[in-house]
């Protein structure tokens, strides 16, 4: 159980901060672009609301499982802890 | 105790809205700046990880035996821990420094001193797997986690603040202040909050579900 803990939760945080680094590595060259050229349109598509929603959203989504796996972990451990107490 | 570290429950996901909704981007990097949310938190958080492994290694040192186990589990586990965060703090920045410095590793004095962190842990990892879980190893293993733990500081606060660093000033200046923006700041300081929370809550479960598997361990023995 405590390996499966272990991987599990510990991908689950991988992921969680993979997935906004990936995707704000994926801007970079917009942004150095937009810099170069000064071209305020390029800016605004970077800093467009709507694809930080979506990552927002996907790294919410990751944390729900996240969470979800930790309270099932939490309350097997319970109910295992009652067994060897004989409760 | 565990009740408490359950507000992360809470507070992971409202550090997450933060960092990406109510945060502004800085001023030079944009949006690329919201990584400090993820990069700086797991950073401090396997610092603290691996500080708590040394303590609970001194404790396990000094010990007249009735604590002894459960004090071995909770430096281990904390090591654990510690080690998946060092190496998400490794790979955020390594993508934020790509992003910024134009390349994924650039031997700056904080990126260098993360590898010879890196490299320490790893070989507490082989030195226990090597002397078992017995008395001897077990106290082996402690020692060295408590060397270990008397290197921390020097690479992760001195190394950075001796030598010229490519990091930016907001985090490390000589003034020791932080440069940052209000909302910046409050949100920083939510997801710090955040990862130390999740720090403690696993290592709790990672705790009691040691201590069930020594209690197992123990009554098969009696049998």
């Amino acid at each position: 159980m405590k390996n499966r803990l272990t991987g599990l939760v510990f991908a689950s945080l991988l992921l969680m901060n993979w997935v906004p680094s990936a995707y704000l590595f994926g801007k970079a060259p917009a942004a150095v672009e937009s810099k170069k050229t000064g071209n305020s349109e390029a800016k605004d598509a970077e800093n467009s609301e709507g694809v930080l929603w979506i990552v927002m959203i996907v790294v919410l989504i990751i944390w729900a499982g996240l969470a979800g796996l930790l309270v099932r972990i939490d309350m097997k451990t319970r109910k295992i802890e009652k067994r060897l107490d004989g409760r | 105790m565990i009740n408490i570290f359950r507000i992360v429950y809470i507070l992971m996901p409202l550090t997450v809205v933060m960092a990406f909704l109510w945060a502004p981007g800085a001023e030079i990097l944009g949006d690329t700046s919201r990584i400090i949310y993820f990069h700086v938190p797991a950073a401090w958080a396997s610092v603290l990880s691996f500080f708590v492994a040394g303590s609970a290694s001194i404790g396990y040192l000094f010990d007249e035996k009735n604590k002894r186990a459960r004090l071995a589990d909770v430096s281990h586990n904390s090591c654990v821990i510690g080690m998946v965060l060092i190496v998400l703090a490794t790979v955020t920045g390594s993508i934020w420094a790509k992003m910024s410095w134009g390349s994924f590793w650039n031997w700056d004095p904080r990126e260098t001193s993360i590898i010879f962190l890196l490299l320490v842990y790893s070989a507490y990892f082989s030195l226990r797997s090597a002397l078992g879980r017995k008395e001897r190893g077990s106290r082996i293993s402690s020692a060295y986690l408590v060397l270990a733990m008397v290197t921390v500081p020097f690479f992760v606060f001195m190394v950075p603040r001796i030598y010229p660093s490519l990091h930016p000033a907001p985090l490390i200046n000589p003034e020791k202040k932080l440069f940052l923006e209000d909302k910046m700041r409050i949100t920083l300081a939510f997801s710090l909050a955040s990862f130390t929370l999740l720090y403690f809550y696993i290592l709790v479960l990672m705790n009691r579900i040691s201590a069930i598997e020594a209690r197992m361990v123990n009554k098969r023995n009696e049998k």
